[in-house]
């Protein structure tokens, strides 16, 4: 699946791909290298894609916090997905996947950043959706009566 | 609602829009990455019969008690399936992922480990290792394997009903 992935990210025309095989590595090579965005997978061993995404949120001594993480995964239920939500995960994509939604994500993380929140018990991406202001036509709610 | 204290909001950063720029990608690229995904040839059945080997041993090894399935146990039964459904469509094999999906969803939704549970997931790991050796059809719902994974669900469904779970699918 890494190379799978690296190949689509490749052909997209992504230049420095850099590659790891379970969480620690991962986040040692997030330490060194400041990647832009971070793509994981959720089970790896012996640190798992959930635990290395907590580490980029919280961990003293990660080089940025605000770093987008896409958390990829065969989990589709809601509760993986607010459990991925919760630890601070800018994405969630669920595998199998097509190039499109890879596409959509990575676009979506530079289009439309998300301001971060930093709590007492979270420190992530702001889970609430921003307002949009493009509407411009007639307000018909307010006027019913 | 929950209240919380010392909230502090960063501000979104364009860092990213500002290296890479904005708008649609180059024409033709989706389709250039959906056929890379199309095209690999990475053998993916020997690391799928590794995740089988994987549920084979969870499933000898698992005492079965009634009780409450606790996270420890239902996370060693849906590790391997749960990569089979993520991997199998990637690798043409989408019978894997159908079927595997059916068996991942019930799996994380069941109460109890109890011998009715076993039964099925029993059946399911049969199935798949037969899914996983029809070489000849890897990517294709062939009218038998549409049937077994109706029948399955069926299965599931049944389990259900009687456990007062409702439908699953």
């Amino acid at each position: 699946m890494l190379e799978l992935v690296s190949g689509v990210l490749s052909v997209m025309g992504v230049k420095n791909i850099i590659t790891a095989t379970d969480g620690e590595e991962g986040f040692k090579k997030f330490q060194k290298e400041k990647p832009d965005i971070v793509i994981t997978d959720w089970l790896m061993e012996p640190i798992d894609g959930i635990e290395m995404t907590l580490k980029i949120r919280r961990d003293g001594i990660s080089v940025d916090r605000l770093t987008p993480v896409i958390v990829m995964t065969g989990f589709s239920a809601i509760t993986r997905v607010a459990q991925a939500r919760d630890i601070g995960a800018t994405e969630f994509m669920v595998k199998p996947f097509t190039a499109n939604e890879l596409v959509k994500r990575i676009q979506s993380i530079i289009e439309r950043p998300r301001d971060f929140v930093e709590a007492d018990s979270f420190f992530g991406p702001d889970r609430r959706r921003r307002k949009k202001d493009e509407f411009k036509g007639s307000d018909k709610r307010s006027r019913r009566e | 609602m929950v209240e919380y204290k010392n909230v502090n909001i960063i501000k979104a950063s364009f860092r990213l829009m500002q290296k890479v720029g904005m708008g649609p990608v180059r024409p033709g690229v989706i389709e250039e990455c959906e056929k890379f995904i199309a095209d690999n040839n990475i053998d993916f059945l020997p690391w799928a019969q590794s995740c089988l080997d994987d549920l084979k041993t969870v499933l000898a090894e698992t005492k079965i008690d009634g009780e409450t399935l606790n996270d420890d146990v239902r996370q060693e039964l849906i590790a391997p399936i749960m990569q089979i459904k993520a991997s199998g469509a990637m690798f043409q094999n989408k019978p894997l992922t159908e079927l595997a999906a059916c068996l991942l969803h019930f799996l994380e939704n069941i109460k109890t480990l109890d011998a009715d549970v076993m039964q099925i997931i029993k059946a399911n790991e049969v199935v798949l290792t037969a899914f996983l050796k029809d070489e000849e059809h890897t990517n294709v719902l062939t009218p038998t394997k549409e049937k077994l994974i109706i029948e399955l669900r069926a299965a599931c469904n049944r389990y259900g009903t009687k456990n007062e779970i409702g439908s699953f699918f």
